[in-house]
């Protein structure tokens, strides 16, 4: 026997958000268990406190709360990395994202060629998303990829709709220049 | 122009579907267990966490003050480091008190501009 939702419409919106709240979250601290954990808080933050909120709510109120989540973890890893910085004195540049995302994608999933440029385009694209600065991989996702308007995106970055149109122009000027002619 | 920047951006949205259709039964099955989880939670009481950041943030600031008075030598750095902790413990609680103003506020101004 199957256990049923108490709130189907709710199930039906976490499930119809999931996978992409969890890639915002991994492209933006890139670690796993962080990202799923961040995922799960801000799903029990909406449930909690907003499940009786009317649906067309749901949306715009889940991504700014995983975005502040997102923002929170980002705020203490980087202060966890100036204080160790401070005491080894050296910073790592592993942690800086210096890597080239095109070159770091020739050893994509092995396929037809197709497939291969496509997997290629898709591990190239994440890896010059998670270069980006936080804003600018923020208004990248929510207003392209999740398709909120800049009302709405300004809602979820806690900025201005000017910042939005800001962050967003340089994030895919960025990406055009990144990317170039090798993608996709 | 303009057609090459809509171009671009779609590639990118593909590219970005495209990640997700490829996600691993591991990732799809751990997501599906938060998604459980999250909706369980809907009907426990949540008592105690509502004082968490309040007492996180009386904490914080007690220690900072602390701080502050006891270490008169590199005072700035002190201060700089404590305060960088209120607002770090601070960001639940702002969230607890401004998110849902916040968002009737931006509800208000989507219906003046519909």
């Amino acid at each position: 026997m199957t256990k049923r939702d108490p709130n189907p419409a709710l199930s039906d919106f976490l499930a119809s958000v999931e996978k992409k709240a969890y890639r915002m979250a991994q492209l933006a601290i890139n670690d796993r268990e962080e990202a799923f954990d961040i995922v799960q808080d801000a799903m029990v933050s909406l449930v909690k406190r907003y499940g009786q909120k009317e649906p067309q709510q749901w949306r715009p109120l889940f991504y700014r709360i995983l975005h502040n989540r997102i923002q929170d973890h980002y705020r203490r890893a980087k202060t966890r990395q100036m204080v160790f910085g401070w005491f080894s004195g050296q910073q790592d540049d592993d942690e800086t994202g210096l890597l080239d995302p095109v070159n770091n994608a020739a050893d994509a999933t092995p396929g037809g060629s197709e497939q291969l440029k496509s997997s290629r385009a898709v591990v190239a694209l994440d890896e010059a998303i998670s270069q980006l600065p936080l804003r600018q991989q923020q208004a990248v996702m929510l207003r392209l990829w999740e398709g909120l308007n800049v009302a709405e995106t300004a809602h979820a970055m806690r900025c201005s709709h000017g910042s939005v149109k800001t962050h967003y122009s340089r994030a895919i000027s960025k990406l055009r220049e990144t990317l170039g002619e090798h993608w996709p | 122009m303009r057609d090459n920047e809509d171009q671009f951006e779609q590639q990118l949205k593909q590219a970005l579907d495209q990640g997700n259709a490829a996600m691993d039964g591991e990732t799809l099955s751990h997501l599906r267990r938060a998604r459980h989880q999250a909706l369980a939670a809907q009907h426990r009481p949540a008592y105690a966490n509502r004082w968490i950041p309040a007492t996180a943030m009386a904490g914080a600031a007690a220690l900072a003050v602390g701080l502050w008075l006891h270490q008169p030598v590199q005072k700035n750095q002190v201060l700089v480091a404590g305060l960088e902790d209120i607002d770090l413990l601070a960001a639940q609680e702002d969230i607890d008190f401004y998110e849902e103003l916040d968002f009737y506020l931006w509800l208000e101004s989507q219906q003046q501009q519909g």
